[in-house]
């Protein structure tokens, strides 16, 4: 339910932080937010089902987000669990690392016959949006660890 | 045998399900255009659109101030082009009138726009932007094609001042275009003149239209005044009271015709 609401922020209201047509994937920052509390296992099994969800709300190739979120949380499950206590650059860092894998793999799987190129497309929008995600996401899990650590001085 | 693979799934069972994910997004994209797929994909995005078109009215509402705020923008500003417009198209009516007038009376004028008024309480001057350059002379008429102005009191080079029939101190001879009554017309106030030195038994109605004599020197004959709209004894029982209201509507003046052809400076 969480998923599908996120979703529908990220379809509606997402498009008017854009920064030169590029936005932050919320679902993604929410999804390894959320890996980050589980066991490694989960991490992919919550990326499939986030990205699966994706993708029948999208209008896309059936798969594609399921796939890319998939290995990104994977790759995000592999990092300590407590990241949300860990400092704001690491926090930072391993979700640039996710985002940057989940928007290689969206654009190879995605854009191969763009006009552009694959690499062109990937410069011009995985990048920078693997950029804004982890920079939405730290300001995200900064505030997340402001709240649990508020909850733990009461 | 179980117990092997039961040992192998529990060292490597991070990997399995991520395997297993990877298996079936690609199972999902090799057939994402099957029917129970297409069909699925299809009624779940129909639904969550529905729902996003529902939230959509907050960045909508957003949005339209956004727009209603630009609106409003360029609406002043179209407005102001329009006013413009208008200014153009009355000041064209007014030329051409101007210009009509000029071929059917005959005279010599010269067009002089109006640059300024008189600041005193009664506002009985105007400065044209016409002078000495462009032909104008001193006392010579004012008028518009609806009729007399007023006439010129001083000229510069390339400006000059003139004397507006709504001053208090000018004066005209008049006659009444039907019955040839003459007399000296002066303003009384707002668009009325006071038409004096006409005996009471002058044949003198309502509704008369009164122009200049031409027994000034200033002022061509027949050029058109006023209308009378009273007329009434005068207390002294010699004359009559004639009240007139002006063809040219002063508050609105902007251009008038300056004659040419007058009496020597």
């Amino acid at each position: 339910m969480i998923l599908l609401l996120l979703l529908t922020v990220q379809s509606v209201f997402v498009p008017y932080i854009a920064l030169w047509d590029v936005t932050p994937d919320g679902v993604l920052v929410f999804l390894i937010y959320w890996a980050g509390r589980k066991e490694r296992t989960w991490g992919s099994v919550l990326g499939f089902v986030g990205g699966v969800l994706q993708d029948f709300v999208g209008g896309g190739t059936l798969g594609v987000y399921a796939f890319s979120k998939s290995v990104a949380c994977y790759i995000a499950g592999y990092f300590p669990k407590s990241r949300v206590e860990s400092p704001v650059w690491l926090t930072g860092g391993i979700l640039f690392v996710s985002a940057f894998v989940h928007q290689f793999i969206y654009c190879v799987l995605t854009c191969r016959k763009a006009a552009a190129g694959i690499l062109i497309m990937f410069l011009r929008y995985g990048i920078p949006s693997a950029v804004y995600t982890s920079l939405v996401g730290m300001a995200a899990y900064g505030l997340a660890d402001l709240k649990n650590r508020r909850r733990e001085t009461k | 045998m179980a117990a092997g693979f039961k040992g192998q799934w529990e060292r490597n069972r991070d990997r399995f399900v991520f395997s297993g994910t990877l298996l079936f997004s690609l199972l999902l994209m090799a057939f994402h255009q099957s029917p129970p797929l297409l069909f699925l994909h299809k009624t779940i995005s129909g639904s969550t659109g529905k729902i996003q078109e529902w939230i959509f009215w907050i960045p909508r509402v957003w949005d339209v101030q956004k727009k209603n705020q630009k609106l409003i923008e360029q609406l002043g500003q179209l407005s102001l082009q329009k006013n413009r417009y208008e200014e153009v198209l009355m000041e064209n009516r007014r030329l051409r009138h101007l210009l009509n007038f000029k071929e059917r009376s005959g005279l010599d004028f010269v067009a002089a726009e109006i640059i300024g008024r008189g600041t005193v309480g009664v506002e009985g001057s105007i400065l044209l932007n016409k002078g000495q350059n462009d032909g104008c002379q001193k006392n010579r008429a004012l008028m518009t094609e609806r009729g007399l102005v007023g006439k010129l009191l001083f000229v510069g080079p390339s400006t000059s001042v003139g004397q507006l029939l709504t001053d208090p101190n000018f004066r005209v001879s008049a006659k009444v275009q039907r019955s040839r009554v003459v007399g000296i017309v002066r303003w009384l106030y707002g668009n009325l003149c006071v038409m004096e030195g006409v005996p009471q038994r002058s044949d003198v109605r309502v509704g008369d239209r009164i122009l200049t004599s031409g027994y000034s020197q200033v002022f061509p004959p027949g050029i058109a005044i006023g209308r009378i709209v009273e007329v009434a004894p005068e207390k002294s029982g010699l004359f009559s009271r004639i009240l007139l209201r002006t063809e040219v509507d002063f508050g609105t003046l902007e251009e008038v015709l300056v004659l040419k052809d007058g009496p020597p400076e």
